[in-house]
Order: C-alpha cells, then structure tokens, then sequence
C-alpha cells in the first residue's frame, strides 16, 4: 500500500505541475482527478463503516485452557455499496481461533455475508479479551484504509487446565519423587466406612463407598492426618505486562493443579500454600486436599487465586516455619519464577534439617545458578504451548 | 448465507450500461462535431444498449457470447430508420454523405433522419464494444490505453478534447483499473463466475464513480494554468500576519524613538546615525500631491542648552485650528487659495514600524481614527495601522504665499466664521473666541525666550547687513530676517553623527554661541534647535518639529524609510498660523517646491475674491428655497420582487439548514441503534434501564440522593397513580448486585417497559423531542434486531 500511496502522490504532484504550467482540460482534469482520489476513498470508507455489520459469540464465556469453546462471527454487508476488503485482527496473544488465521481479508457484495462457526482455545487463564479485536478497511483502489476497533469485545473467563498424570511424571525428578514409597507418615491405607447423617461435612463423604452401597456414606474422624505433600507457590506478579506475566501465571497453577491431581490420585493428601495480601499483610493461605473426591473444590480455589505483589520471601519464611512446627511432610514443593537470597537460604536450611524438598523453577531468569545446597530444582517454561 | 442485491442479468445489463454511458458520452463530447450528433439524441444512444441488454437478459443469454441478439436488437431499431429513408434511397444516400461532410445537404428535410442514422451506428459500436468487454477484458485496457493515449495528445494540443469528454475519459480509466486492482487483490470472497464477480463488484461501486464523475464534469476548466490565487492569498496572509507579529512583538520593527536620527526620546543633540531598510510607511495620495509632505510625531517646547523637554504631539483640535487659520488668512486678503494652499488626501499605512504617535501634516484639518492598533489602550500602531488624514499644503517660498504672510492681521470674526462654515463638514467649527484663546496658548507654550548673547547678536547684526548690502532696498521686516537666518543657517555644515557637545554647555545661550559660532556643523537637530530660538528671541513663536521628511511631489504612493526622519522648527505667525522653514544643509529643495500661480481660476480651493458678496447672495437664495420646497417625499420601497427573492433564498438556506440537522440525527440514530444491536445482553440490559431511568426522571420522578434502589422502587409503586417502571429498577438491582446471566425474559420486560414509560412520558410532558428521538430510536433498533434474526436465522 506504500508504494501505490507513493505513486499517487507522484501522480498527484505531476498534474501539480502540469496545471501550474499549462491549462486546459486535461491539466485541470487530471489536477482535481487526483486530488479527488483520497476525498472520495475517505467518503467511500466512511460509508462502509456505516454500512456493515459483525456480530460474534462465544456459547460459554467461561473457559479453560486448552479446552475449545464454539465461537461463531458473522460478518455482512448490509448497505448497497461493495465493500472492497475488510481484514479481520483477532486477539491472538492468549487465544485462538480454528480454522481462522489471525488476518483474514474479506470482500462483500451488497447483501453477502460470511459466517464461521468454529472453536476457540485460550492459551491461558484469566480474563481476557476473545474474538475480534479490530477491522482494517481498504478502499477499492487499495491506497488508503482505516481502522476500526470494535466498541464491545467478548471477554472470556479461563480456567487452568489440569495437566495429565503422565505429563506431570515426564519430568525424572517428578516420578523419582512421586514413586517413592514412603516408609512413614502415611496416610492410614484402611478406613472404615459408616452412614452419613446430617451434620458430616461434605469432604467426609467417601463416595466410592457410596456409590457401591446406593446410599451416601462418610468416613469417620480418625484425628489430623498427616500432610504427605506441601505445595508452596508464588503469587508475585512478575511484570506489568500480560504477555510477559500471563504465561508464567498460568503455567504455576497448572504445575500446582498437575501435581495436587497427581497425588491425590495417588492417595497422598496435599497442602497448598500462597501467600496472600490482607489489609497489607502477607498471610500464608492454605488450602488441605485429603482425597480425589475434594479436588473440584480445591480447583475452583485455586482458579480465582488472584497475582498481585505479595512478598514472596516473608511467606515462604511463614510456610518453612509452619513446616518445622508440624513435622516435615512426605516431601515438600516449591513453585516460584524467581529466587532471592534469603529464598535460597529459607530451601537449604528444608534441606539441612530433612526435608525432603524441591524447587520448580518456572519461567526463571537465566541468572539463577541451579542447583543449588542439594535441593533438587526443575526448570520449566511457561510457554508452552497448550495446542 | 450469500445473499444477491441483483440476479446476474441485472448485473451484467447495469455493467453494460455504465461502460456504455462512459463511452458514450466521451466519444459525444471529444469527437461531437465530427459525429454530428444532435444533442438529443444522446439519450438515444444511451437507451439502445440497455434495450439490448434487457432483451438479452430477458432471455436470458448472456451478452458478448451471443452476438446475433445485439445485431437483432439493433437491427430492429436501425430498420425503424431504414423504412422511413427507403423510398428516397439513392438521394438519401448522397444527401447523407454530404450532411456528414459537412456539406448542406441536399434534402435538408432528411437531416433528423441523418442524425438518426449516425445514432444508429455510434449505438452499435458502443453496444458491440460493451459487449465484447464483457466477456474480454482485453478490450477494456485497449480503449482505457486509447483514452490515455487522447489525453496525452489532447495535453500536447494535437487534438483538444473538452472539459466533459476529460472527465468521462478519466472515470473510465478508473472503471478499469478498479477492475485490474481487483483482479490482483488475494481476499476472501465467493466466487463462481469470475467476470460476472467483478462486473457486480463494479456495478456496486458505480455510486462512487458517479460522484467521481459529476465532480469532474462540474470541476472549473480554464485556458490559462492555475494561477493558485486562493493559495497564494493564504500565504500572503501568513506572511503578513508573521511580519505583523514581528515588528509588532519582535525585533523587526523600529519604534520610532528609536529612529528619530538616533536620538533618543528626550532628543539629546548628541548621537546620531542613518537608518535604511524596511519602509516605515506607506503614504498613498489621491491624486499627485503639489509638494512634499512633513509628517510631524512630535512638537517640543523648551529647551535646556543639551536637551528639549515637554515633548506634545499635535492635538487633533490644533491642527485644525492651524489649518482653519491659514485658510481665515487667505479669505481675509480675498484671493484665491490655489495660489497659497492646495487640499492633499492621503493614507498612511504604518509598515517595520511602531509608535504610539500618529504622523500628520501640520494642518491637517481633518483625520481618520487609526485603525489595526497593536495595544488600543496605549495607542500603540504597528503593522498594518493605517488612517487617513486631509491637510492643506503650503505654497511655500512664493511670493504670492509670503504675502499672506507679510499682510497686517485685521481681525474679522465675520470672516472667521465664514471659512468655519465653510470648512464644516470637514470637522469642527470654532468661535471666534476660540481661537483667540489658542494663539494665546501657543504665545505661551511657545515663547519661552532665553537670552541671547551679544556675540549671536553681532552675528545677526552682521547677516542683515549682508543682506542689505546686497540689496539696499531690501525692507527687513521680521519674516525676512526669519528668512535670511534659515538662509545662513543653511550655509553651514551638516554633518551626521555630529561631534559630541562640550559640559559647558548648558543654557540655550551657551548652546548658541557654540553652534552658531564655533562648531557650525551638525544633523538636523541642531539647525532647528538654533532656528527655534532665534525665532523666538525676535518675537515669534517657535517649536521644534520631529518626525519625517516624505518626498511625495508628483507620487501618488510613497514608501517612507527610516531615514527620511528629519527635525525642523516652525514659527506660529499671527492670523496664518505655523509656518515650517527648512534651515538644515541640503533640505531647501526637500522643503521648498513652490508651484505655478495662474491666472485662470484655480481647480483647488475656494476664490475668496468677491465671496463674501456671494455668499450673502447664496445664504439668501438657500433660505428663499427652504421656505419655498416642499416636504420630501419618503423614498421608495424596495423592489417586491428583491424582497422575494431574498425570503426564497432564506426559505432555502433554513431547509438545507434542517435538512442537515436532519440528516445527522438519522444517521446518529442508526448509529445508536446498529451500537445497541451489537452489545451483549448484559449490556443491553443496561442500557434499556438507563434509558427508562431517564425516562422516568422526565416524568417527574428522581432518585434521592441516599435512597436506594429498593426504596426508590417501592416509592414507585406507592404513588397513587402508579407509573411504570418498578420492575426495571428491580432488573436494574439484580443486575447490578446479583450473579447470573441476563435472560431474554428479562430483555424482554425492560424493553416493554420502555414503551410504557415513553407512553407515560408522552402523556405527562407531552412529544417532546427527547421522546420522540426515543420512540424513533427504539423502532430503530427494532429494525436492526429483526434485520440481523433475520440473517442469521439459519
């Protein structure tokens, strides 16, 4: 489009000269001619932007990652003039759309229209701005165009995916740890079953039970078991900007979600903690998971856990602290994107006094020297493509 | 879904018919006078190849592949034509040779015929050719070639194309290279039938193209190039505003202080210096002035030995005065004024310049406010100020002027008030008294006398023995000796910038003794300050004059520069009023350009010889007419036609005015409804209960500050004669505070209410335009949404 706006403009600049030097009607034709091409491709592209229409929708606005959604958007001509190209931009940094590419260019005769139903994926969790972002219009002569961004977008509300079992135990370090049996602090492999009445808690449902005898069925309290896995995970922000935070973010709750499924699914009961800003403290929130059956609560907690600027260093000292006070659990994780000094030194001394502990490294800088005091460290990436 | 405006056949007749009218009429307006086509029959021409296009389409073949069904469709037309001519065959034949050459033709009854028949053929061409670039792009780019082709020779003058046949030629080529451009343009579209998809991409632009086109043939077309008067008048705007601000505001213009022979405001003798460059001014005269103008800024009155103090400029009232005496002075020896003063009317337009002083003539007996002042409080001109002033100029240094001034002053207030009369509609009149009350004044402004040493005495003494040595019968009056002391004065040296002048002088004196006796060299200054005082010491009232020696003889425009700033005296004459003498070095020609007397009646100025008697006689035929004249008649009402004319242009003006209006609410409107149509059904929930919020307002009820939604819901429905709108402030709240998705039940109750409310509303205000901007809206919207069910219901 340059170059055909350079030779316009040339064009124009010679019928300039040509008009100054001599008249009649091919200079003054050839002068208005060209001076007329941009007012009347304006006037052309103002009536197109009042005469189309796009509609789009998502079937559920809420999302989760990975998982494709329909989506459907329908672009028509509704005015009498041919509207020589529209392109189409749609959100592309954390969705996308099948079947679509990014940009597509259409043209419509009066009347015509053009409907895709097809399916879109977000990349990662949060809310985030879906399906078109903007149009780009072009005149029929292809030299000038305009934008126009839609006045309402689809905001859509995604979920993170829980990875596999078997994507979590890719990782060497993960199934080691995970395949170890312990030979202590078990969680008590038998339990008695007794009828439910009105008053348990739902978490003591024990719904395999229930479902063999028809009837609801709940475990007993047999005292505080005891934790086999410890998840710590950072809840800092890393950046202000969301390409640069809303992968990392995104791959930290899948690694928690991953891993929390993994063990319960193994019958290891998992104690999530974060820290969390409240009236501008740091607390250490704590979410217990005994069994598989309190997994879909735990899932919906973790999916609104909110990023924010939260000192990472002060609860990780609370949680190593809450650690020693209960006794070590079967085996302790920490999912951060960053480590300080002081972070380094709160994991060697888990270390130096048994615990048995790891570090998952997402998305952090180069400049992290790995390993570090015998503590095992995984590194992985937050951009990973969820297709 | 695809959706078709037009079948295929429309299109491809409505295709055939653009390239047709495009053809067409280029070939009628570049090649009319060889085709000999009657203006006429130019629709005609147009109407065979839509005739052949919708018979084709009719039957449903498409055009270009079949040419028979053009031949047969013209072939009909042509034998129309043909039968008419076939008795008269051979004749016809010659006759139409003849008519096409140009030559009378022999049956000139048959000319209709003729141009019938040359309808008939430009048709077929058109049509075989419009055809034939239906289906083969090739002939398009061939004829938009040909049509460049004919431009450039039209441009190099071999053959003239007209303004028409240009524009026509030019939307053309554009036609075609909208098709090449689309042919090359990678998108998204459906296509079956490639040609028929760009003739219906085409067709549906053709709006375009027509606006195009009647831009182009209404476009202006001259012989000569564009001259870029509009431009060039912006520019020189620009340009003079920009110089406007910088002498106004920057350095680039002088003030006149500054100027004035490089003195300073107090105008100290010493300094010095010229002053070239930019005009200052420019003086335009109507008619070619008699002699050069001295504008004067400022007067001056005492002096102190270094430095003149009391700087005044010239009231308006005095100048006047001035000019009134002098004019008293040649109506009470009763001779004619041309022989003593011609009438100047000038402009003055100040340029690289600035000053708080207006520069006029000395009797200037009439002048215009300044107008384009930088500072109206401070008076200060700049750029671009200008006014206009009436003055009268001296016959200086003939004898007929220094008769005036020599003649014995018999006051006659009969006289006075004649020339005051006289002179009225110029100004203002004064009394009698008045102006005996000025000369006072100016003996006492103007006459402080310093003492003057023996030694400027005996120096004195020495010129009027010269003088009578000379000529012993010479009578030294006191205008001559005025006279021989610019004389002598003017013998000295002028030299600028002068020297500086020693700390004992500090008296007028002092000053004397050194300048005439000892330096005799100076600037201007120093020739009028000595004038000044000599003046004054024999008994005439003096002043220093500043400002600018103009050389305005014989020009009717006059650029005045810096260093045309000059300082003279002037010495107030009894009964003539101030008369200036020039006695610095090389000024005598500058001042003095006295002009012819002639016997023959003057063409300036009044014959004062013999008027008084005439006026006596006029004064009573005047009264004699007035008391005889009937009243005057009112004059005539305007023309009733004018008058109509002018209420029609009015009419039209206010319907296009409401027409616009118009039209940009519509389009506003659409603008809503299509917005509205594409929000979200959360979102156009809200927006339907703050439109019913407000409609609710206009009925008269309004939330509380503190009240909550609740509360102004139940308040509501309370009232005795209830309204609606509880249940969209119900919607509203559950909205606003309540999870869930937004149903089309609830969609649905809000839209109901909202033409509830409008009814309400309609009933309590009345159809106020927000209510009827509302109804429309909502029928607006009701469009859009069944228009988009519509569309996407399958």
């Amino acid at each position: 489009m340059r170059s055909r706006k350079a030779i316009w403009l040339i064009l124009w600049l010679i019928s300039l000269v040509l008009v100054s030097i001599r008249g009649g009607a091919v200079s003054y034709g050839l002068f208005f001619f060209f001076t007329l091409i941009p007012v009347i491709s304006y006037l052309y592209l103002i009536a197109v932007m009042l005469q189309f229409g796009i509609y789009q929708d998502l079937e559920n606005r809420n999302m989760t990652v990975g998982e494709p959604q329909e989506y459907y958007f329908t672009l028509q001509n509704e005015g009498f003039l041919s509207i020589s190209s529209i392109r189409v931009e749609l959100f592309s940094n954390f969705s996308y759309v099948e079947e679509l590419p990014d940009d597509i260019t259409f043209e419509l005769l009066p009347g015509e229209s053009y409907t895709y139903h097809t399916r879109m994926i977000a990349k990662y969790r949060g809310t985030i701005r879906v399906g078109v972002r903007r149009l780009i219009l072009t005149d029929f002569l292809r030299l000038f165009s305009v934008k126009y961004k839609l006045p309402s977008t689809l905001e859509a509300i995604v979920s993170p995916r829980v990875p596999d079992a078997e994507e979590m135990f890719a990782e060497e370090e993960f199934s080691a740890s995970f395949r170890r049996e312990a030979s202590h602090k078990q969680n008590e492999p038998d339990m008695t079953v007794r009828d439910y009445v009105t008053g348990d808690s739902l978490r003591s449902i024990h719904w395999k039970a229930s479902a063999a005898s028809g009837k609801l069925m709940a475990k007993p309290r047999t005292g505080e078991t005891q934790t086999a896995v410890s998840v710590f995970f950072s809840t800092k922000r890393r950046s202000r900007h969301e390409k640069e935070y809303l992968p990392t973010e995104n791959k930290i709750l899948e690694t928690v979600l991953g891993m929390t499924q993994a063990c319960l699914l193994k019958g290891q009961s998992v104690r999530v903690c974060f820290p969390k800003l409240q009236t501008g403290n740091v607390v250490l929130k704590s979410l217990e998971t005994e069994c598989y059956a309190d997994f879909d609560c735990f899932y919906d907690e973790i999916s609104q856990v909110m990023f924010g600027d939260a000192d990472v260093s002060s609860a990780l000292t609370q949680w190593a602290d809450e650690m020693g006070q209960r006794g070590t659990a079967q085996k302790m994780i920490a999912v951060l994107h960053t480590l300080s000094e002081s972070e380094v030194g709160q994991l060697c001394f888990l270390n130096d006094i048994g615990c048995d502990i790891m570090v998952v490294l997402v998305d952090a800088p180069e400049e992290v020297q790995l390993p570090f005091g015998g503590v095992s460290v995984v590194r992985i990436r937050g951009e990973e493509d969820a297709r | 879904m695809r959706q078709k405006l037009f079948s295929a056949e429309v299109v491809e007749v409505l295709f055939l018919w653009i390239i047709s009218l495009l053809c067409t009429f280029f070939c009628l307006f570049a090649f009319g006078r060889y085709l000999g086509i009657h203006e006429a029959d130019r629709v005609c021409v147009l109407i065979v190849p839509v005739v052949t296009a919708a018979l084709s389409a009719w039957w449903q073949r498409p055009l270009g592949q079949k040419g028979w069904t053009v031949m047969i469709a013209v072939f009909v037309v042509f034998a129309i034509h043909f039968v008419r001519g076939f008795a008269l065959m051979a004749e016809f034949w010659e006759g139409y040779v003849q008519w096409l050459s140009g030559m009378q033709a022999k049956t000139p009854e048959l000319s209709v015929v003729y141009r019938a028949f040359q309808t008939v053929w430009l048709s077929l061409g058109v049509t075989i050719l419009s055809g034939c670039m239906l289906r083969w792009r090739f002939y398009e780019w061939l004829l938009a070639a040909a049509a460049v082709i004919l431009l450039v020779l039209s441009y190099a003058e071999v053959y003239v194309l007209s303004g028409p046949a240009v524009a026509f030629a030019l939307t053309f080529i554009l036609f075609v290279y909208i098709g090449v451009c689309q042919r090359f343009w990678p998108k998204r579209k459906n296509v079956s039938d490639v040609l028929l998809r760009d003739q219906q991409y085409r067709v549906f632009l053709s709006l375009v193209l027509f606006l195009f086109l009647l831009i182009l043939v209404l476009a202006p077309v001259k012989e000569t190039p564009l001259e870029w008067t509009a431009l060039k008048k912006v520019i020189a705007r620009i340009e003079n505003a920009l110089t406007a601000w910088s002498v106004n505001y920057g350095s680039a213009g002088q003030s006149f202080e500054m100027q004035m022979s490089g003195l300073s405001s107090t105008v100290d003798v010493n300094g010095g210096g010229n002053q070239k460059g930019n005009p200052f001014m420019i003086i335009t005269c109507s008619g070619s002035p008699a002699t050069n103008l001295y504008l004067t800024g400022y007067v001056w009155q005492d002096f102190d030995g270094r430095q003149w103090q009391n700087r005044r400029t010239i009231l308006e009232s005095d100048a006047r005065m001035d000019a009134l005496e002098t004019i008293y002075a040649v109506a009470r020896k009763g001779g004619r004024e041309e022989d003593a003063l011609k009438y100047t009317v000038a402009n003055v337009r100040y340029q690289y310049f600035r000053s708080e002083s207006v520069f006029l003539p000395s009797k200037t007996y009439s002048q215009t406010t300044p107008v384009n002042l930088i500072d109206k409080d401070t008076q200060m001109l700049g750029y671009d100020s200008e006014y206009d002033f009436r003055c009268l100029q001296l016959n200086l240094n003939h004898p007929a002027f220094y008769a005036y001034l020599e003649q014995e002053i018999i006051d006659d207030s009969a006289v006075w008030d004649t020339v005051n009369y006289y002179q009225r509609k110029e100004g203002s009149i004064y009394s009698f008294d008045e102006l005996l009350a000025y000369r006072e004044r100016v003996r006492r402004e103007y006459m402080n006398v310093d003492s003057v040493s023996e030694a400027v005495r005996d120096w004195e003494n020495n010129i009027w023995q010269q003088a009578q040595a000379a000529d012993p019968t010479i009578e030294l009056t006191s205008l001559k000796k005025l006279v021989l002391l610019e004389q002598a004065l003017s013998q000295f040296t002028y030299v600028n910038p002068a020297g500086e002048i020693p700390e004992t002088v500090d008296s007028a004196e002092k000053f004397l003794d050194y300048f005439l006796l000892e330096q005799k060299e100076g600037y201007c200054t120093h020739f009028a300050t000595a004038f000044v005082l000599l003046a004054r010491d024999l008994g005439y009232p003096a002043r220093l004059c500043q400002g600018f020696s103009v050389p305005t003889k014989g020009q009717k425009e006059t650029l005045c520069y810096g260093s045309y700033a000059h300082a003279w005296p002037e010495v107030y004459f009894e009964g003539v009023g101030w008369i200036p003498f020039e006695p610095t070095p090389g000024y005598m020609e500058m001042r003095y350009t006295p002009w012819e007397v002639r016997d023959a009646s003057g063409t300036q100025g009044m014959d004062w010889s013999g008027y008084f008697e005439r006026l006596e006689e006029k004064k009573r035929q005047e009264e004699m007419e007035q008391q005889n004249s009937p009243a005057e008649e009112p004059t005539a009402t305007s023309d009733p036609r004018e008058i109509l004319a002018m209420l029609v242009r009015i009419a039209i003006g206010i319907t296009l005015v409401a027409v616009a209006v118009w039209l940009a609410v519509y389009f506003s409107m659409l603008q809503t409804a299509k917005k509205v149509c594409g929000l979200s059904p959360k979102q156009r929930l809200r927006w339907l209960c703050n439109r019913n919020l407000e409609l609710i307002s206009l009925i008269g009820f309004d939330r509380a500050e503190s009240e909550t939604l609740t509360e102004f819901g139940a308040r509501i429905q309370a009232l005795e004669e209830p309204i609606p709108g509880a249940l969209t402030i119900g919607l509203l709240e559950q909205l606003l505070y309540r999870e869930g998705e937004v149903t089309p039940d609830m969609l649905q109750t809000a839209d109901q209410e909202n033409a509830l409310l409008l009814d309400c509303a309609a009933a309590v205000r009345g159809r106020t335009i927000f209510v009827r901007w509302q109804r429309s809206l909502r029928k607006q919207i009701q469009i859009c949404t069944a228009r988009r069910n519509a569309q996407f219901s399958v």
